[in-house]
């Protein structure tokens, strides 16, 4: 009881303004009251959580995605996934997608590919018969490849609530992304159908000294990817020491490769690094001291009793699981979704034979849907600014993504365990 | 009213010029040393015990100031749907205010949390296992943090009340 | 009298581990004796956070008590149980660790020091060093093989003296770490974790015994004396009937485990006896004037006076 009112409390808090952050705090102080620990002692639990080797993979992901915007990756990456595949009635919204999907395994977050790749190709697309606001809703769900794609601020953050490997949780998505990817694809091609416009054909030969020199140029930011998967599953360095790496790699590209990064920039870069980080760190801080009380008074132990007295069904148990992330990502952001559920429902999951890591890519692939679907749709609210279009015209091309491209996926990730466990399987993580 | 803003944004100026270079020196440290801990083990077959030890040390730092450079931009997360969904502005910048209280209440707590926190490391001197680094230099971090944010939650209040009296 | 409950954790074991199953022991035991007054709350590894985290919340009384290895971020001189071949045997553990064993003197009063009442310990085994690919006996053969060890004085020292090379990584890592080649293996604990963790990844386990592995039963002191003399009873008696158990179970349960892992296809080795002898001069030459510094010459004194040579 004491639970659930502290998370109604949240969920109030947050509705009238108050930030994530403060919400978080008065969760934890409501739950001390209502349990009657001392948090002055407990906070030591919030500070040892985050002073942890494996969250630092994190402030270390986020700069990289930071650089790598300023550093002039995104339009080498897109000019080159265009060349590949842009040439047909559907070709730049399958580009949009794809080199979301690339810029993906390149960044953890799905803003970073909202406004590099949105910058890029919302006027390009329009001239090719694409709306804006058709464009700015596909761009929202298809940046959110950035976290289904490892590397992943998402998965990070939950493998170290939920003390997971990290290594599993980023293998865990790509599964659902791929599967994301195909289906948007898919769902593009049937909608520019009829598209009038169309790309002029080149010549065989003009087309491949198109690729190659687009994708010469692309090299230096194809080879992040290469160096941090490469690095972890190749064993030569942890998630941690690739995102080291992978921060170290880009300062020189953008400074002396690209050319397009500068001190002023490089500076500015990791100012806003640290500013993200920092945001999502305090709400872990108190999140974690509130997760930390409710294991001590055993409430997902209670939760998971109650849910599997109730519903025998593994599959009306899932089913609940995905309405309640759905909800839950209606109201809340995905770092909000990630502190609160998982604790809570990783027994329950365990429970009823659904690996921890398995759960990582449902709840992944809820996120997508979470960012994109209002009243807090961080990601949407910002395809809309990028786009320069009103939040009422992208909500109808927005649900159709959403119903017939992030839903299914979710669902195929949520009763199809292979989809997201076939990967951690081979790799040996399960 | 206009005396005490003036006073914060003083302040604010000085906090932001200390804070950016701590925060920039800070992150390339972590990089650059993370990295150089990569060479030496796998490289020069020299693993080097304890520079985890200063990585965290700086990177609860660049937690800490990130999210002081947060409240100082007003960039923490939160949902500004009531906003979006009510029309009546005078009710909107109460709740605004209310939000805002809530808030600072919530930070000054924070800052007695914090504080018990650092005062115990204190106390205790716990200290790393190899640089023998005292932890409170670390915890004081979040005690740092915690004043600072109430700091600007008081100017963001201030601000509300301001433009509540300008509404009349 | 009153009823209550207590809360009891480890940072090492889930439900099925032998520490697990000890830690409910212990609470079976104090939950007949007390005829129900008193409930402990079991929790088990990363239910309640990481080792540094669970220390300092036993040193806060936000846990009251734990089965642990013991951090030395309070006081070095905690770091004496895990002094490097400080026994050879276990008969030489016994007096040392058992019932009023010589070490049991000097650890207790430095465990009140920091606000923890000791109980015991509770051993395990001895140490070894797991590793995948290939194994070393000696000096010699250990270059160049990387071992993860816990960054707790003097464990990364001694396997530096031994001829490895030390990687501090986290517990939660050490799988990944194995797989990728980041290191080569474990080091310092008895096969069962090695073996029920790591076992698709390794190939050897050499019982190398530098270190004699036990864990500790603590409680919070002022949460110890804030209870009636006879709930204290209650508790340290049935931690005793806990100790007294591993003591007998301990060496059988580790050749289980030796077994186990030979039918599960991992090479056990043992050196040679001059191996042994050999490291273990290499180690107490190297590392004990290092734990010197550290522990005090009156610990050091007091070691000296009881351990045996090697023959
Ligand atoms: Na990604
Ligand atoms: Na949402």
């Amino acid at each position: 009881m004491g639970a659930l009112l502290a998370i109604a409390a949240v969920i109030v808090l947050m509705i009238i303004g108050v930030p994530v952050v403060y919400s978080f705090a008065a969760m934890t102080f409501i739950l001390s009251i209502v349990y009657s620990v001392d948090v002055s002692s407990l906070m030591t639990t919030g500070f040892w959580s985050v002073n942890s080797i494996i969250l630092l993979a994190l402030p270390l992901f986020v700069m990289t995605g930071y650089l790598m915007q300023a550093g002039g990756l995104a339009s080498r990456l897109v000019s080159f996934v265009e060349a590949l595949v842009g040439r047909s009635k559907s070709g730049m919204g399958s580009t949009m997608i794809l080199a979301c999907g690339v810029f993906g395994a390149i960044s953890g977050t799905a803003s970073a590919a909202v406004a590099s790749i949105g910058t890029i190709m919302i006027d390009p697309m329009e001239k090719h018969g694409y709306t804006r606001h058709y464009t700015s809703a596909l761009l929202g769900i298809s940046s959110l490849l950035g976290i289904l794609i490892p590397p992943s601020i998402t998965m990070i953050l939950y493998a170290v609530v939920t003390r997971q490997s990290v290594a599993a949780c980023f293998l865990a998505t790509i599964g659902p992304g791929i599967l994301l990817i195909i289906v948007l694809c898919l769902l593009n091609m049937y909608k520019m159908r009829n598209n009038p416009i169309q790309a002029e054909k080149l010549e065989f030969n003009e087309r491949m000294r198109n690729i190659g020199s687009s994708g010469w140029k692309a090299i230096p930011a194809l080879m992040l990817p290469v160096i941090i998967l490469g690095g972890i599953y190749g064993g030569v360095f942890t998630p941690t020491e690739a995102a080291a790496v992978a921060v170290v790699y880009s300062i020189p590209v953008g400074l002396f490769i690209y050319k397009e990064l500068d001190y002023k920039k490089l500076f500015k870069c990791l100012i806003a690094a640290a500013t993200t980080t920092g945001v999502i760190m305090v709400i872990l801080v108190f999140s974690f001291v509130s997760s930390r009380i409710l294991t001590l008074e055993r409430v997902p132990q209670e939760l998971t009793d109650i849910l599997t007295d109730t519903f025998q069904s593994k599959i009306l148990i899932l089913l609940l699981v995905n309405i309640f992330l759905i909800l839950l990502g209606m109201i809340m952001d995905d770092v909000s979704v990630v502190a609160i559920v998982s604790p809570l429902l990783v027994p329950v999951m365990e429970h009823i034979g659904v690996s921890p890591v398995q759960f990582a890519a449902i709840v992944g692939t809820s996120v997508v849907i979470g960012c994109n679907s209002p009243p807090m749709a961080p990601i949407l609210f910002m395809t809309c600014r990028v786009g320069k279009v009103g939040m009422s015209k992208v909500m109808k091309p927005a649900m159709f993504f959403m119903f017939f491209g992030a839903l299914p996926v979710m669902l195929v990730t949520t009763y199809w365990s292979p989809l997201a466990m076939f990967l951690p399987e081979a790799f040996g993580f399960a | 009213m206009n005396f005490l803003l003036s006073i914060i944004a003083i302040l604010d100026t000085i906090i932001g010029i200390a804070l950016k270079p701590v925060i920039v020196i800070a992150s390339l440290f972590i990089a650059f040393t993370l990295t150089i801990g990569i060479v030496c083990r796998s490289i020069l077959h020299v693993p080097v015990f304890g520079l985890e030890e200063l990585i965290l040390l700086s990177v609860m730092w660049l937690y800490m100031l990130g999210a002081v450079l947060a409240s100082r931009e007003r960039t923490h997360l939160s949902a500004d749907f009531f906003q979006t969904f009510c029309k009546n502005q005078t009710i909107v910048k109460w709740v605004h205010l209310l939000a805002n209280l809530i808030s600072l209440a919530m930070a000054i707590l924070f800052i007695t949390w914090a504080y018990a926190l650092a005062s115990w490391g204190f106390e205790k001197g716990q200290v790393t296992p190899v640089f023998g680094i005292p932890m409170y230099f670390s915890q004081g971090a979040l005690f740092v943090a915690s004043i600072l944010l109430s700091f600007y939650l008081v100017r963001d209040l201030l601000n509300d009340i301001k433009e509540i009296r300008e509404l009349n | 009298t009153e009823s209550y409950k207590l809360t009891l954790a480890t940072e090492a074991g889930d439900s099925k581990s032998p520490q697990g199953q000890s830690m409910q022991l212990w609470s079976k035991l104090v939950k007949e004796k007390s005829h129900g007054r008193i409930k402990i709350n079991v929790f088990y590894q990363g239910e309640l956070g990481g080792q540094q985290e669970l220390f300092d919340q036993l040193v806060k009384d936000n846990i009251d008590m734990m089965l642990t290895w013991p951090q030395t971020s309070y006081d070095d001189r905690i770091g004496i149980i895990y002094l490097p071949y400080l026994v050879l045997n276990w008969d030489d553990a016994i007096k040392a660790y058992g019932h009023n064993g010589w070490l049991k003197k000097i650890v207790s009063p430095v465990f009140s020091d920091l606000g923890l009442k000791y109980f015991g310990p509770y051993p395990e085994g001895f140490g070894g060093i797991a590793t995948k690919g290939r194994y070393a006996t000696n000096f010699k053969q250990a270059q160049g093989l990387k071992v993860r060890s816990q960054p707790i004085f003097p464990l990364p020292q001694t396997m530096k003296a031994m001829g490895f090379q030390a990687v501090p990584i986290d517990w939660s890592e050490v799988y990944t770490s194995i797989q990728t080649g980041v290191v080569d293996g474990d080091s310092s604990n008895v096969i069962y974790w090695d073996y029920q963790y790591f076992r698709d990844q390794l190939d050897y386990y050499v019982q190398s015994n530098q270190n004699f592995s036990s864990f500790a039963l603590l409680m919070n002191q002022e949460k110890w004396k804030s209870l009636d003399k006879e709930d204290q009873d209650i508790i340290s008696s049935a931690a005793d009937e806990v100790i007294n158990l591993q003591f007998k179970n301990a060496k059988k349960e580790d050749a289980k485990w030796i077994k186990a892992a030979q039918e599960g296809g991992m090479q056990y080795i043992k050196p040679t006896p001059e191996e042994l002898t050999a490291w273990v001069k290499r180690v107490r030459a190297d590392v004990w004037p290092q734990a010197e510094a550290k522990l005090g010459s009156k610990i050091m004194d007091e070691v000296r006076a009881n351990v045996s040579t090697p023959n």
